[in-house]
């Protein structure tokens, strides 16, 4: 039975800044955590700062935006706003601390089963978020889109649970087979929240003409095929090195997205330079790609595929989005309290367009600097400063923003 | 074609005239930018009298609810509608910067309300009105 969607019941302003203002401060260890890698492939010195932006930067950043998403474009409602604000996000924290302490004490068990208790726990909790979502009356592309990629957020913590509890717990399973598989799950659950949002997003906030109706009727489906098959060959015939190839819906979903930002009809948005950079990013990820078939587990490609598809392209978006979304709901908090046609600053109040531009810089300066990381993962420290860069850009500009609002808020008439 | 394609239609049709004012007050045009925010705001005005007279109407009846997505569509429409007075001031004072920053407002609020209409509630319309097909034919009055 589908449920009523329930718009009055979205969640509170604490919710998703709460999830925005982590995602900002795991960017400290994740910059220390650039200093000490080394040059070898599968290693804890290049598994930790993976684990820090993905789980704890992009992981809450994500998260926040998913939970915000849902409300709005699949009406799913937030029931118990207390239990996310606080009980989740303590969890989300403490898992990947727990995770990454694991990986920086040499996966030291105790640490592994601490965060392998609770990851299952969090599973517990996405699990009830996709059963309100699969509720949802929303039938379009991108609420099937969300639904797929919670699935895929799942199955990834799924495979990760499983090879915790062989690190951590001693269980007698196939270690090498689950890394490549875990692997492949979180690329999916990144990409299709990208291919659900994007949907929305490119055509409604940067006037571009929709995807093409194929692709939003099968885009995602095609993605989730794509992975299968990929997995289907990295279990069944591991010494074929054709399972790249499950990459080519990606570089498809690249093209595509950047023919649309050509067509956008706001040029003057500031959001657009962000989805140039992350797009052209993953468009260089996709060119990168085939050469897995002959340079195999080369640690630079490892390093370089990473970070293409977490630190260039999520990254890119993920802080676009944080200028757009946060101002947003601190404006619409501020006009829910404020009396009827009382005239409330505008959104560039709160941030302005020259503070996300600002951030767009710094972003493109990170490109470089991960280059150079790529190349010679000892010089590292370009790269975790310029991270710390950001960090200081994102404060600045949020703590001004809360500010403000505050500032507004007080002078409201009573 | 059905309420959710023609309403979605009629959508992308005033993001479009929102286009062109936006480009017209970037170049500095300002008689060309009144012209196209009076076209703005009577096509939003003439849009959201369809809905809350007819369609929303018809959906309240259809299944028994009051309030609920209803009312808090009800609720951003007026919120669109005080940001668009907002515009028109700012366009008398020909205040380029004021302009912008109210526009950028408007479209975000614009668009996040869209979404909540062309994901969940037109198709809901399209299943639980009875007669959806005479309700369409009524508000095609407005051609996208």
């Amino acid at each position: 039975m589908q449920a009523m969607p329930s718009f009055d019941r979205a969640p509170p302003l604490s919710l998703p800044v709460r999830y925005f203002l982590a995602a900002a401060f795991w960017l400290l260890p994740l910059a220390a955590s650039l200093l000490r890698t080394d040059n070898d492939y599968p290693s804890l010195s290049l598994l930790l700062p993976l684990h820090l932006l993905a789980l704890g930067v992009l992981g809450n950043a994500m998260l926040g935006a998913l939970l915000q998403m849902v409300a709005v474009v699949s009406g799913v409602p937030c029931l118990r706003p207390t239990w996310w604000r606080l009980g989740v996000w303590s969890l989300w924290q403490l898992a990947t601390a727990s995770l990454c302490w694991g990986f920086y004490r040499a996966l030291a068990p105790p640490w592994l089963q601490l965060a392998s208790v609770l990851f299952a726990l969090l599973a517990a909790a996405l699990s009830g978020l996709l059963y309100g979502l699969w509720r949802s009356p929303a039938a379009d592309g991108s609420s099937r889109g969300l639904r797929l990629a919670l699935c895929l957020l799942l199955l990834t913590l799924l495979l990760g649970l499983s090879m915790l509890a062989v690190l951590g717990w001693g269980l007698p399973w196939p270690l090498l087979s689950l890394l490549p598989l875990h692997r492949l799950a979180a690329q999916g659950w990144v990409l299709l929240l990208v291919m659900a949002v994007a949907q929305v997003i490119a055509p409604m906030f940067l006037l571009t003409p929709a995807y093409p109706g194929w692709w939003q009727r099968h885009g995602a489906t095609l993605w989730l095929l794509a992975l299968l098959a990929g997995a289907g060959g990295l279990l069944w015939q591991p010494q074929w090195s054709w399972w790249w190839l499950a990459w080519l819906p990606l570089a498809l979903f690249a093209v595509l997205s950047l023919r649309l930002l050509r067509a956008s009809r706001r040029p003057q948005e500031w959001l657009l330079p962000y989805w140039w950079l992350a797009f052209s990013l993953l468009a260089l990820l996709a060119a990168l790609l085939p050469l897995l078939a002959w340079q195999g587990s080369a640690p630079w490609l490892a390093r370089a595929l990473a970070w293409c598809l977490l630190g260039g392209f999520a990254l890119t978006l993920v802080v676009g989005m944080l200028y757009r979304i946060v101002p947003f709901l601190l404006w619409l908090h501020l006009k829910n309290a404020a009396p009827p046609r009382h005239r409330v600053p505008a959104l560039h109040a709160f941030v302005p367009e020259t503070a996300a531009r600002h951030s767009w810089r710094a972003l493109l300066l990170l490109q470089p600097l991960a280059a150079l990381w790529v190349w010679q993962p000892q010089l590292g420290w370009p790269l975790a400063l310029a991270l710390l860069g950001l960090l200081a850009l994102l404060l600045w500009h949020f703590i001004a923003a809360a500010r403000q609002y505050r500032a507004a808020r007080r002078a409201l008439p009573s | 074609m059905n309420l959710t394609t023609h309403l979605s239609a009629v959508h992308r049709h005033c993001d479009d005239s929102f286009a062109a004012l936006e480009q017209a007050v970037r170049q500095q045009d300002w008689a060309g930018a009144d012209a196209l925010c009076a076209s703005f705001c009577e096509e939003m005005a003439q849009h959201f009298a369809d809905e809350e007279n007819r369609l929303f109407q018809a959906l309240e009846a259809a299944t028994g609810m009051r309030g609920g997505p209803t009312a808090v569509m009800r609720y951003e429409h007026e919120q669109m509608r005080e940001l668009m007075e907002d515009l028109n001031r700012d366009l008398l004072q020909r205040d380029a910067r004021g302009v912008a920053a109210t526009c950028d407002t408007l479209l975000v609020l614009m668009q996040q309300h869209n979404m909540k209409e062309e994901n969940i509630l037109y198709p809901m319309c399209d299943s639980r009105i009875p007669d959806a097909a005479a309700l369409l034919q009524e508000l095609r009055h407005v051609t996208p």
